[in-house]
């Protein structure tokens, strides 16, 4: 650094060249002199490029599981034979759920959440299937994800390039010369700022572009606008985050001592961030907001269910039903019904069960949702928290998506009873215990076809985590220019 | 730092008696070291954290398990009450065969299912492992075995993702980082502090000062460890022996392991700056990017299996017995035409047929799909060895009782009782004989407490495995740091 402030003249031209580009330009040059950086960016840039490709590999195989699934289970329900639509209806489906793209980015909670609900009659299940069983205790200590390393590395590579920034300069006594030659701070911060910032959004661009590439290249399908938006969004995301933790690295360098103490503190700040922060909010919300047993949630809707007939027609709320059936109709017998009453029994039994199970279920995705929002709180102090959840949400693979899935499956099941209890109203006679429907019935009903949320309700459902990170990136860059304007020369 | 001259017979000290000074000296400067009595309070406060996180996880699991087998007893009885009013012909026999008490086909799909779980071990708080993921109660039924493996507790997804902070995370990452924290300066710090010439000049053996520096720093923190587990973690003393020992070697290998590699690295004879990046760039590499990787390569090699086929499987066999039950019904009405308007109980036989048929299907299916997930795992250990830090999580969750070795054997256990309760209840059904009350009591039960010599066996092998491969590391590392400490001198 030899000039504050540079002004050259070309061919009779007055060019005037801002310090910060200068210091830019400087540092720049530095980094890309320094063998370790190149090291350490070709390595970060391997692990972007081998998580992605195995993104793409598990994303593979996943659509072909699913797609197999889904053909299997549609040639199973096809395949009844003559038989009674309740029986069928009983026999159910199975709803899968399929991956989104961008889950080659991050992989969330797909593994933990469940991969298929059973949609059969009377009841509503949870989904099944979670595949992190079947991994290993290893697997439990991490996953090799484009998230991984944007989440984790990247931040590390923020400290990394930060941490000297001032205490080092300090260090070589070249701090003091510099402002010495009338250099504003502010320009140091900016200067450096933007050689920095240059390394660690250059690598966020590109992973966010080699995404947008590694879908292309699956085809044309998979880059749809929606995903484009999505893609937007984690970009944004990630680059406040990363922003955050560069102004931080800068903040704690201007005050730190030396560049081992602004190493250490930053250093200890990233493990609590990355790995204490999340273990521990997810032990205190699991106090704060504990979620029912399976048992208890099961016997809270079989005590529920109590208020429903099912099948026994001792029940007194059948018996009432019966007579307004008979009411309705104008009849003093069930066997003078134009229409099956059987099926109109099972048809009044779903629609009461589904408001029970409308009630339970909603009562525990509130909860869930609370859990949620509870551990992202914390995401105003501990940037993770809060950009985990906006970096699967845009994926596609966070808990909202699991629980659209979940009520996308539970409308289908709904329309499978009310198309069987339906064919049973029309067609099935008072005295004929042994109606069938024909096979054509089951080609008439329709198999499970999900369409995700758009990107937009991803984007509004995380607006409360962009503005917790928002405000710590913002926090950290403004203690970072506050910091900077006067940092310790010795 | 006065270490002891000579020795009558050599001529120069003996290295005991160096080791013991240099421990000395080392904990008498460490006393008066505010940033060593912060560490010491911070191993003991996460200690104590994961101590209480893990009390409250028991008290849950315990809760599952005791509302389950309320729950089990409860059905049963209501049922035995009822089949007994109909013995005594106080209540009429059900039309329905669902519920009829005395249809062993469907009460053993039913609400005869019986209860099975895995008691917690000695050391269950130590570490969670695999066992937030697994069911914590099983409701064994005459149904296939995919009917009760994969029903899933109640739990936020993305709690299950980003795992709890129990002992194992505190002995397998935190405990690294403080021994990091003390010890990267074994050496370092005394070159740039001007001791170190001290040191040098005398005839102590410089790997032997800083091999007792380096016991009282990693060892006091090892020990911090070790006492704050026995205060504050929930321990079945009684029956903990064999765990407590393993548990405190564990402590003691991690410590003996990151002090040994802060020894290789000052070896090198840079600074404390450089060395403080340098083993917190190995921590990184061996306990997040390393445990990924090592992830990501099993798992594209050895894909878990589609659980999705082997769904689509057992449906297709309910589906075809349903079509040989038709047939057959078809032939024999054909055959015997005067039986045509007779009812019998149809729905009962063809849901033993259906339940037989998917029940084969569903076990041949899960047997290849554990081949499947066994390669893996077998992969996954083998790969292990590369990463010290899965071993040690490995050696814990063992301990633990929350490791794979125990859950295997729990499964294998629920495999054999469930093909007799299935026997049980088919066997009565092919009879077409009703269920008594008497039956009732002889419903085959699960014991949750017989476990296997041979998995106690493998469990501990496995343990014993994991610990040396990491001790023979930490002596290799320790080996070569003395070469290098040597050469350098």
């Amino acid at each position: 650094m030899t000039t504050a402030s540079a002004t050259l003249t070309r061919e009779g031209s007055r060019l005037t060249v801002s310090p910060a580009w200068t210091v830019a330009r400087k540092e720049w040059t530095e980094l890309a002199r320094d063998s370790r950086w190149r090291a350490l960016i070709a390595v970060t840039l391997a692990m972007m490029v081998v998580s992605l490709a195995l993104g793409l590999l598990h994303l593979g195989r996943l659509e072909r599981e699913h797609q197999a699934a889904t053909t299997g289970d549609r040639w199973v329900w096809t395949a009844q034979g003559p038989k009674n639509p309740h029986s069928a209806a009983h026999f159910g489906q199975y709803a899968f759920k399929p991956v989104g793209p961008l889950a080659v980015a991050d992989p969330g909670t797909d593994e933990f959440a469940g991969s298929s609900v059973y949609l059969e009659a009377h009841r509503q299940n949870e989904a099944q299937f979670r595949s992190a069983r079947d991994g290993t205790l290893g697997s439990r200590m991490g996953r090799l994800s484009l998230a991984f390393v944007l989440q984790a590395v990247l931040p590390l590579m923020a400290i990394l390039l930060g941490f000297a920034a001032f205490a080092g300069e300090r260090d070589a006594g070249t701090l003091a010369l510099q402002l010495s030659l009338g250099v504003r701070p502010a320009d140091l911060l900016l200067g450096k700022a933007l050689a920095s910032g240059a390394v660690i959004l250059g690598l966020l661009l590109l992973a966010t572009v080699g995404v947008g590439a590694g879908l292309a290249v699956r085809g044309p399908r998979a880059v749809e606008a929606g995903e484009v938006a999505r893609l937007l969004g984690a970009f944004a995301g990630y680059a406040i985050y990363l922003v955050g933790f560069l102004a931080l690295s800068f903040a704690v360098s201007a005050r730190a001592s030396s560049p081992r103490a602004a190493l250490v503190a930053l250093l200890g700040f990233w493990i609590v961030n990355v790995f204490v922060a999340p273990r521990v909010a997810i032990d205190v919300v699991r106090r704060v907001e504990p979620l029912p047993t399976a048992q208890e949630f099961r016997s809270a809707i079989a005590e529920s269910r109590k208020a429903q007939f099912g099948h026994d027609e001792s029940h007194p709320a059948f018996l009432a039903f019966r007579e307004r059936v008979l009411k309705h109709y104008g009849v003093s017998r069930v066997a003078d019904l134009p229409v099956s009453f059987r099926g109109l029994t099972l048809r009044e039994d779903d629609e009461v069960g589904y408001r029970t199970f409308d009630e339970h279920y909603g009562r525990l995705n509130e909860r869930l949702r609370t859990q949620d929002r509870l551990r992202a709180a914390a995401g105003v102090v501990f940037p993770s928290l809060a950009l985990q959840p906006i970096s699967m949400a845009m994926a596609g693979t966070d808990n909202l998506h699991h629980d659209d899935f979940i009520r996308a499956a539970e409308r289908h099941r709904r329309r499978i009873q009310t198309a069987a209890s339906q064919d049973l109203i029309d067609n099935a006679r008072n005295d004929d215990p042994n109606y069938k429907a024909a096979p054509e019935l089951w080609e008439r009903v329709p198999s499970f076809h999900y369409e995700r949320p758009s990107a937009w309700s991803a984007w509004r459902s995380q607006g409360a985590n962009f503005l917790s990170l928002s405000i710590w990136s913002a926090a950290c860059v403004g203690v970072a220019w506050r910091t900077s304007s006067r940092p310790r020369p010795y | 730092m006065h270490f002891p001259l000579e020795t009558p017979l050599s001529g120069r000290p003996s290295r005991r008696a160096v080791l013991i000074t240099a421990a000395t000296c080392e904990s008498r400067l460490l006393l008066k070291d505010t940033g060593w009595w912060v560490a010491l309070a911070l191993m003991a406060a996460c200690v104590a954290y994961a101590g209480h996180n893990g009390r409250v996880r028991l008290q849950e699991r315990g809760r599952i398990v005791a509302q389950a087998i309320q729950d089990e007893s409860r059905r049963i009885d209501a049922l035995t009450k009822l089949l007994d009013k109909i013995e005594r012909h106080e209540a009429p026999r059900p039309d329905a065969p669902y519920r009829d008490p005395g249809n062993a086909i469907y009460v053993g799909r039913g609400q005869g299912a019986a209860v099975a779980y895995l008691p917690d071990a000695p050391l269950a708080a130590a570490a969670i492992g695999m066992s937030d993921l697994y069911p914590q109660v099983l409701k064994v039924s005459v149904g296939g075995k995919d009917s009760f493996l994969f029903v899933d507790e109640i739990e936020n997804p993305a709690h299950l993702l980003g795992g709890g902070f129990d002992l194992a995370f505190v002995i397998v990452s935190i405990l690294p980082l403080l021994v990091l924290g003390t010890c990267h300066d074994v050496l370092s710090g005394e070159r740039e502090r001007g001791t170190l010439a001290l040191i040098l000049s005398s005839s102590a053996p410089l790997a032997t000062v800083l091999t007792g520096k380096l016991l009282v720093r990693a060892g006091g923190l090892a020990a911090m460890a070790t006492i704050a587990s026995c205060l504050f973690l929930p321990i079945r003393w009684e029956s903990a022996a064999f765990a407590m020992s393993g548990l405190v070697a564990t402590i003691m290998l991690t410590s003996a392991f990151w002090a040994a590699l802060c020894l290789f690295v000052n070896a090198a004879g840079r600074d404390s700056a450089f060395n403080a990046v340098a083993l917190l760039m190995i921590w990184v590499v061996l306990l997040v990017v390393g445990p990924a990787a090592l992830n990501a390569i099993a798992q594209v090699l050895f894909p878990a299996p589609s659980r999705a086929e082997l769904v689509i499987a057992v449906r297709e066999a309910a589906v075809d017995a349903e079509r040989d039950r038709d047939a057959t019904d078809a032939r024999y009405r054909a055959e015997h035409p005067e039986t045509a308007d007779k009812p019998g109980d149809d729905r009962t036989a063809r849901t033993l047929a259906v339940t037989v048929a998917a029940d084969a299907r569903a076990d041949a299916i899960l047997n290849d799909q554990d081949g499947l997930v066994r390669r893996q795992r077998e992969l996954s250990d083998r790969l292990a060895y590369l990463m010290p830090a899965c071993l040690l999580q490995d050696a814990l969750a063992e301990l633990a009782g929350n490791g794979q070795t125990r859950w295997d054997d729990y499964l294998s256990r629920v495999a054999t009782f469930h093909a007799a309760f299935r026997h049980f209840f088919v066997a009565k059904a092919n009879a077409r004989e009703s269920l008594t009350t008497a039956d009732y009591g002889r419903f085959p039960r699960f014991d949750p407490k017989v476990e296997s010599e041979a998995a106690l066996r493998a469990s501990l092998g496995r343990v014993v495995q994991s610990l040396s491969a990491v001790a023979l590391v930490t002596l290799a590392l320790s080996l070569a740091a003395v070469r290098r400490l040597s050469r350098s001198a």
